[in-house]
């Protein structure tokens, strides 16, 4: 390995870091509208680069190595270190392709924002925070990387701070957040304990001395790959957003659109999925963790999609899609299936931002309106949008997994091995599975129909104008990453990612299981037809669920309740004991107690010594006096 | 020949006056001139040792030592006049906003 | 000859430091402190540093004490220092100073033993004057000090004048 491809790797994620810094530190005196210059290139040299590796781990080639030593204590050793192997290339890749294209978005998006330089420097700070994160060759560095994408999620979030909703969205991801990452702390922790260091070979080679052992804890043995699956899990599950910890997507919508697509769609979110494929060693060896995995995957899967068809907000709607699409991953994961998820991570990645982006474009068209995001005030936007609408049909296509999209291809591969798969949840999996891909596809037509077709309703808002189409800068990465949605589908990323992830079930060929892809099928269409259906053939059926079911319908609207049930269960106990124990105790007694009383202390002190004070120079003289007779009788007699 | 402790005598002989000016005298004026003596009578001790240690040291002390003297002279000096333009007062008693 | 100088300097000294703590006024302090510091030039004359000497004369006779005459005159407050007694009745003060000389007197006690090793009176070394010596120490050595004292010398002119100054604005006086 020459030292020339170690310093090209190195280089992709500090360049982004180096153009944010200095955008960052100059971009409101000195760059101005000129802001994005720095950042755009930086991704764009590292995307070259990443493009050089992937040629050479496209030979066969691995790289692992450290660039310093970052703790050296004892056994613990850490280092900033790169892996690069088709799993972390792959995602390297994906994110330098989408954060390029989304930057170059941005630049009309974002177009006249007071926050110009902010938001890039934000965003470039962001794709070297996951570039650390999936190049990372040890547990430690990934931590960083996921902190660190966190706070980037939360700063983008509450990017327009001054609005209240967005900066309660972004304490509200980072709270949710801190609690999964508190888990992946103590499971990080209790994985250096049980194997002595935090490097993966290091892990995968003692894999071995862990398997089978229990650790006792609150009086009950646990299974010690369990337990340390489980705390990383949770660490997945609230940068992932899954059930219990999936609240803070849909919040998180309150963002930019472009930070939307990149990173409540395409990136960040995706980390729990690709730690679960990165550490599949240790999952493999815990079926409990798995099953723990696949549940989990399962039902916020189920959940979200229940709610996505309820929701008026468009990038609600995508976020709700967004769950159930990571639902989808983790189910993959679950069944052992990881390089399916992952090449589910990889079309979902390019298909939902362009979703997201393709949103993005409508809501720039109406960002006079008072809520932009309200589909109910949108419509027949296909003759004033032609390419907006265009890309977005495909974001849809690819979606609901009709033939010959990407999505196709990655959600056939994870309902194939879910039935396939040796674990008995397997089939349980599947069968919700296919019943998502028949939601799946009849909200995401719901949107198309709602806000393409029909009749425009806008027209109070544009006082009679038509809305028209976005800039080239925004039209242009929106067509591209829309090939990404269609072609991405056709690489074969399980084969691949079949040397890192070797654990794979054998792939099956295409033309067996007829049935099952059939069935797959027939759902996704069906769910295109029936949004057909109620949209545009018989508008007033619409207004038939809410009102034959309408306590399910609420249930539904209000996300199943969750935020309500949070509120009064967590929310409320807490703000009630703190009030009491701050104000009503620690306040009261303890701190006034220790204010107060060093005050009274002091004064009482001061008091007895204030008359030495005479305001007279002769006297201090004097006490310079005594404390030089002090000291002579110190040095002389007291040696 | 004059022994090395006659020196010392003396510069503590100095000291002792000076510091005597400054605890008993109340003239703000005469009390900054008593900080001149205390620092002659260092320079005494210290061009004293320099001279019976054959080493220079001692006098480049005493040369920092005048420098710094007249640097805290004019400190000193402006402050009384400050003083003394401010309050028309030069006696300590008649200073006292700092009493307790 | 030698002692005879050393006893009058000695003397001078003394007496003119007493002179300069108990007389009443300020100007006759101050011409007390001018004549124990031209004894005390003087005297470092005898202990070898003519440089000293002269630098005695100049900066502290020449600089110093005109400063201190100046400032007499700009106040002159005879007729103050007249109706005031000059030693208060202030028996704690008296106390710790009669605390202190027994101090210092059982101190001398110590003297032989601390001043011993200083009887041997070693030659200068070879090749130059004290002053030689001095010099290349001075700005060898201590040359960091020596331009510290300047930058100290500055601020203290620059304080100094700064002071002053505002004083003589009356609209900021008082701030």
């Amino acid at each position: 390995m020459g030292a020339e491809i170690k310093i090209i790797i190195a280089a992709i994620p500090i360049l982004p870091l180096l153009a944010s810094v200095i955008t960052l530190i100059l971009g409101r005196r000195f760059f101005k509208e000129a802001s994005f210059v720095l950042p755009v290139l930086g991704i764009l040299i590292s995307f070259f680069f990443s493009l050089f590796v992937l040629s050479q781990v496209l030979h066969g080639k691995t790289f692992e190595f450290d660039l310093f030593a970052w703790i050296v204590s004892d056994s613990l050793k850490v280092g900033f270190g790169f892996l690069i192997d088709s799993l972390s290339i792959m995602m390297v890749c994906m994110v330098l392709s989408l954060s390029l294209l989304i930057h170059i978005y941005s630049i009309g998006y974002m177009e006249g924002d007071p926050g110009f330089y902010r938001f890039f420097a934000y965003i470039s700070l962001f794709t070297f925070s996951m570039l650390a994160l999936v190049m990372s060759n040890n547990l430690l560095q990934l931590y960083l990387g996921w902190e660190a994408v966190g706070l980037c999620s939360y700063l983008l979030i509450g990017f327009w701070y001054e609005k209240k909703s967005a900066a309660d969205a972004a304490k509200k991801a980072f709270i949710v957040n801190r609690i999964g990452d508190f888990g992946f702390a103590l499971g990080i922790f209790l994985l250096f304990s049980a194997v002595g260091g935090l490097y993966y070979h290091q892990v995968f080679d003692n894999l071995p001395l862990i398997q089978g052992k229990t650790i006792s804890f609150l009086g009950i043995k646990w299974s010690l790959p369990f337990l340390i699956s489980f705390l990383l899990f949770m660490g997945a599950m609230g940068k992932s957003a899954q059930v219990p910890l999936h609240v803070w997507l849909p919040d998180a919508m309150e963002g930019p659109t472009p930070v939307s697509a990149l990173i409540h769609a395409a990136t960040m979110v995706t980390a729990g999925v690709f730690m679960v494929a990165r550490l599949h060693p240790l999952y493999l060896i815990s079926p409990g963790a798995l099953e723990l995995v696949a549940l989990t995957g399962t039902f916020t899967c189920f959940m979200a999609a229940t709610i996505a068809p309820t929701q008026f907000d468009i990038k609600r709607v995508i976020a709700y899609s967004t769950l159930s699409q990571l639902g989808y991953m983790f189910m993959a994961c679950g069944v052992g299936a990881f390089a399916a998820g992952m090449f589910h991570l990889f079309t979902h990645a390019y298909f939902k931002a362009l979703l997201f982006l393709a949103a993005g474009s409508v809501i720039h068209a109406f960002h006079h309106a008072p809520d932009p995001n309200d589909i109910r005030i949108m419509g027949g936007l296909r003759k004033y949008m032609p390419y907006t609408f265009f890309t977005f049909l495909i974001g849809a296509l690819a979606l609901s997994g009709f033939p010959g999209f990407s999505g196709f291809f990655s959600k056939e591969g994870i309902l194939i091995s879910a039935y396939l798969s040796p674990y008995p949840w397997g089939k349980l999996v599947w069968l919700v599975g296919v019943f998502v891909a028949f939601l799946t596809s009849f909200y995401s037509f719901r949107l198309v129909f709602v806000v393409f077709f029909g009749e425009f309703r806008g027209g109070s808002i544009f006082h009679g104008e038509k809305p028209h189409e976005s800039p080239l800068v925004m039209v242009i990465p929106l067509m591209l990453i829309s090939v990404g949605a269609i072609f991405a589908g056709y690489l074969d990323i399980p084969g691949f990612l079949k040397s890192t992830l070797a654990h794979e079930p054998v792939h099956p060929h295409h033309g067996e299981h007829f049935f099952q892809n059939l069935l797959a099928l027939i759902a996704g269409l069906s769910g295109i037809l029936v949004a057909w259906w109620v949209y545009i053939k018989n508008p007033e059926l619409k207004e038939l669920f809410p009102r034959k079911f309408p306590g399910i319908y609420r249930f539904l609207y209000n996300k199943w309740w969750f935020d309500e049930v949070y509120h009064e269960v967590i929310v409320k106990p807490v703000l009630f004991l703190s009030r009491r124990l701050v104000v009503g105790f620690s306040d009261l007694f303890v701190i006034e107690g220790i204010v107060n009383g060093s005050a009274r202390v002091v004064g009482g002190i001061a008091g007895a010594f204030r008359r030495v004070h005479t305001g007279i120079v002769n006297h201090y003289a004097v006490f310079t006096l005594i404390g030089i007779i002090i000291y002579l009788l110190v040095f002389f007699y007291l040696k | 020949m004059i022994p090395f402790s006659y020196y010392v005598i003396l510069a503590i002989t100095l000291i002792f006056i000076g510091i005597f000016g400054m605890v008993f005298r109340r003239n703000l004026i005469v009390m900054c001139a008593c900080i001149e003596i205390v620092i002659n009578a260092l320079i005494v001790l210290f061009a004293a040792i320099s001279y019976f240690h054959r080493d220079t040291t001692g006098y480049i002390v005493v040369f920092f030592l005048i420098a710094m003297a007249a640097a805290e002279a004019a400190v000193g000096l402006t402050l009384i006049v400050l003083l003394y333009k401010k309050q028309r007062a030069i006696h300590s008693e008649e200073v006292s906003e700092l009493k307790g | 000859m030698e002692k005879l100088v050393f006893y009058y300097l000695a003397f001078a000294m003394i007496a003119s430091g007493i002179g300069a703590v108990v007389s009443r006024n300020p100007v006759h302090t101050v011409l007390f402190v001018l004549g124990l510091v031209l004894h005390q030039a003087l005297l470092l004359f005898t202990l070898g540093s003519e440089f000293l000497a002269a630098v005695q004369v100049i900066v502290y006779a020449g600089a110093v004490l005109v400063l201190f005459l100046f400032v007499v005159y700009l106040i002159n407050l005879k007729k103050e220092t007249l109706k005031r007694r000059f030693i208060k009745n202030f028996s704690p003060c008296f106390l710790i100073f009669l605390l202190f000389t027994l101090i210092v007197v059982k101190t001398l006690l110590f003297l032989p033993a601390l001043t011993s090793h200083f009887k041997a009176r070693l030659p200068f070394p070879k090749g130059g004057s004290p002053l030689y010596f001095m010099a290349k120490n001075l700005f060898q050595t201590y040359l960091f000090q020596f331009e510290l004292i300047g930058v100290v010398l500055l601020v203290v002119v620059l304080g100094a004048v700064f002071l002053l100054r505002r004083l003589d604005n009356p609209s900021e006086e008082g701030k």
